[in-house]
């Protein structure tokens, strides 16, 4: 039977799933919008694999919901969303030196020497210059955000928005638009504004060197690759699978970590079919009332967490998170 | 029953509480503290402070309005203007007893005193005189109280030098013995009141213990290496904790034994914002790992942990590949 590794990457706005053979191909990638309820989605993803005679030997898990993922699924690794992007972009695209990273809630940079992170940021309070907010300005001019790239690049002369905050940024476009721009100018524009906000605040000080590989969700987004390559003046390389490559880097991880010979601890496809169910409460133990999160299946209690004294924790909480520090 | 001065254990607190604790008990004060910063605690603050303000401030707001509920005859909110020559306190702390009484009603009656060292280190003891008076004692009384707070305090510095817990150094209690060091150190440099407040900081240092990673701060580094450190800078730095901070930070920098460098900030500070790009830029030159983690009342831990982990993930990684270098080289 032949070996397949799953990974998954849970974020705030996609549940993205890859299935992975023993040779690093991606058998199978799928790019799910959370829609705020991770624990269906994950549900859906996996049933929606098709694993064609393979079978499953290692799963790892990242992304903001990684705990969640790997107490669901019974993960042999869990990363955080940094190292599982670097190892999936080094192993796509060998030699990379700088790893430009935008997805639906957060926005990164991962600078790469000799194939080992050398320095990385992530975009701090505020959520300007991302996914969420191409997509609610695509709603607002009733465009499909598929096009929103392929109309940014038939620009002629794009304008100038302020790229600084996405409320003054849309004020900024409201106001070419009354002015009677074009609509490809003004996406052209705010194509460009959201790659300076992005180099000036996640990207600063990054020594930004080539090869550059663009991933996440908005790198499907041509008007914003162009944006990138202009203000780098270099070429700007999307991978094949640019909007799971975290989940790949998973995959990855995953196969590392069971290389050993270890069996995975993967709980089966049949998790499906499971009745997962995440429940709440507050401690009253101290005056630091933590919201305790419980997963449980059945009757069975999976994991804890929410706690920070430690006092609600389960083994098999306690094994994601040791492989979270491994 | 003696008097009871009631200390928020916030801010200043982590800076010089054991000399106020040995002064005040030297006079036969009883002493109650607000504890540590809960999720009330928090709540409180947050609701009662100016909204412009930084989250200490916003946290020590919760930490007075506490104390307000445990009778106490008084209120210990000293005025802390320069505890060293040629420095200053950032202007929110300078500030806040008249801050604190104006937004919190009906407060015990304050105790209070402007420590301004600024010019001459003696004013330390006529400000404590002055704090001893308000109570009703006398010179005689206050003066062996004065002489141990002094001790207190050198001691918890020299404890704080020497690696000791902090909850363990303002005890008193001396470091046991060192435990041998292996695997990472992570310098984590930030203010006294955000490093050891475990709520403000989400659990950072502990965070940190349990990836296997030993943590130090800047004051592990003793004030003469900080002003040799600062030495070489054009204009001398006038904030006397951002002093501490830059300085510490500039020695861990240099230091092999120092794997990366973690700038701990909380929104709206000033003078962070330009010690941590100052950091930042000797860390580039030295092609140390640097990260800024800033925090605010809203802040996730998923979001510190992502950063956390990755930032680990990525000086092991460095470890590793130079020790297999000069193992070859």
């Amino acid at each position: 039977m032949n070996k397949l590794y799953l990974g998954v990457d849970v974020g705030s706005v996609s549940t993205n799933l890859v299935l992975m053979d023993d040779f690093g191909a991606v058998n199978q990638g799928l790019y799910l919008r959370t829609q705020g309820r991770p624990l269906e989605a994950i549900q859906k993803g996996l049933a929606q694999l098709k694993l064609g005679g393979g079978e499953i030997s290692g799963v790892g898990t990242t992304g903001s919901a990684r705990n969640l993922a790997a107490a669901v699924l019974g993960a042999d690794v869990v990363k955080n969303e940094i190292t599982a992007h670097a190892v999936a972009a080094s192993a796509q695209v060998p030699g990379v030196q700088t790893i430009l990273e935008i997805g639906g809630q957060d926005s990164k940079i991962i600078i790469l020497r000799d194939g080992v992170v050398s320095d990385f940021a992530m975009n701090t309070v505020c959520a300007a210059g991302t996914g969420s907010f191409l997509d609610q300005q695509a709603g607002r001019l009733n465009i499909a955000i598929e096009d929103f790239g392929e109309i940014a690049l038939t620009a002629q002369m794009p304008v100038r928005i302020a790229g600084r905050c996405s409320v003054f940024a849309e004020s900024d476009m409201i106001h070419k638009q009354q002015l009677g721009h074009h609509m490809p100018d003004i996406l052209a524009g705010l194509c460009e504004a959201m790659v300076r906000n992005y180099l000036n605040n996640v990207g600063k000080g990054k020594d930004i060197q080539g090869p550059v590989v663009f991933q996440g969700g908005v790198a499907a987004n041509k008007g914003i690759r162009k944006a990138f390559e202009q203000a780098l003046g270099l070429p700007i390389i999307v991978p094949d699978n640019f909007s799971v490559m975290g989940a790949l880097g998973s995959a990855i991880l995953a196969r590392e970590a069971v290389s050993s010979g270890k069996t995975s601890k993967f709980r089966g496809v049949n998790v499906t079919s499971g009745n997962f169910a995440a429940t709440s409460f507050e401690c009253s133990g101290c005056a630091n009332l933590c919201e305790i999160v419980q997963i449980g299946l059945e009757e069975k209690v999976l994991a804890r967490w929410g706690d920070r004294c430690g006092k609600w924790g389960v083994e098999q909480s306690t094994s994601a998170a040791s492989g979270a520090s491994a | 029953m003696g008097i009871k001065v009631g200390i928020p254990s916030a801010l200043l607190y982590f800076y010089y509480y054991p000399l106020w604790e040995k002064f005040l008990q030297g006079l036969g004060v009883e002493i109650v503290l607000s504890g540590p910063t809960s999720r009330p605690i928090f709540a409180r603050g947050v609701r009662l402070a100016n909204d412009e303000t930084c989250l200490p401030v916003k946290v020590f707001f919760g930490h007075v309005a506490t104390l307000q509920q445990l009778e106490v005859d008084y209120i210990f909110l000293p005025r802390i203007v320069s505890m060293e020559r040629q420095t200053y306190l950032c202007p929110k702390l300078l500030g806040f007893p008249e801050v604190v009484t104006a937004l919190i009603p009906d407060l015990p009656p304050v105790l209070t005193a402007d420590f301004n060292l600024r010019k001459d280190k003696r004013e330390l003891d006529y400000t404590l005189q002055a704090v001893g008076r308000q109570l009703g004692f006398t010179l005689k009384q206050i003066a062996p109280a004065i002489a141990a707070a002094k001790l207190a305090q050198l001691r918890f510095e020299h404890l704080m030098q020497a690696g000791q817990d902090f909850t363990l150094a303002l005890k008193g209690r001396g470091v046991e013995s060192s435990a041998p060091e292996s695997g990472l150190t992570i310098a984590v440099l930030g203010h006294a009141y955000m490093l050891y407040d475990g709520f403000s900081s989400l659990d950072l240092q502990s965070k940190l213990n349990k990836l296997g990673v030993k943590v130090v701060t800047p004051e592990r580094v003793p004030p003469s290496l900080i002003d040799q450190q600062l030495a070489e800078l054009p204009k001398k730095i006038f904030w006397s904790h951002s002093k501490r901070i830059l300085g510490a930070g500039y020695a861990f920098g240099v230091d092999p034994g120092v794997h990366g460098l973690i700038h701990l900030s909380c929104f709206g500070c000033g003078p962070d914002s330009m010690v941590g790009d100052m950091v930042e830029r000797m860390c580039r030159r030295y092609a140390k790992p640097f990260m800024m983690l800033t925090l605010d009342e809203h802040t996730g831990e998923a979001g510190l942990v992502t950063r956390l982990e990755a930032y680990v993930d990525m000086l092991t990684r460095r470890a590793e590949l130079e020790s297999n270098v000069s193992a070859h080289g």
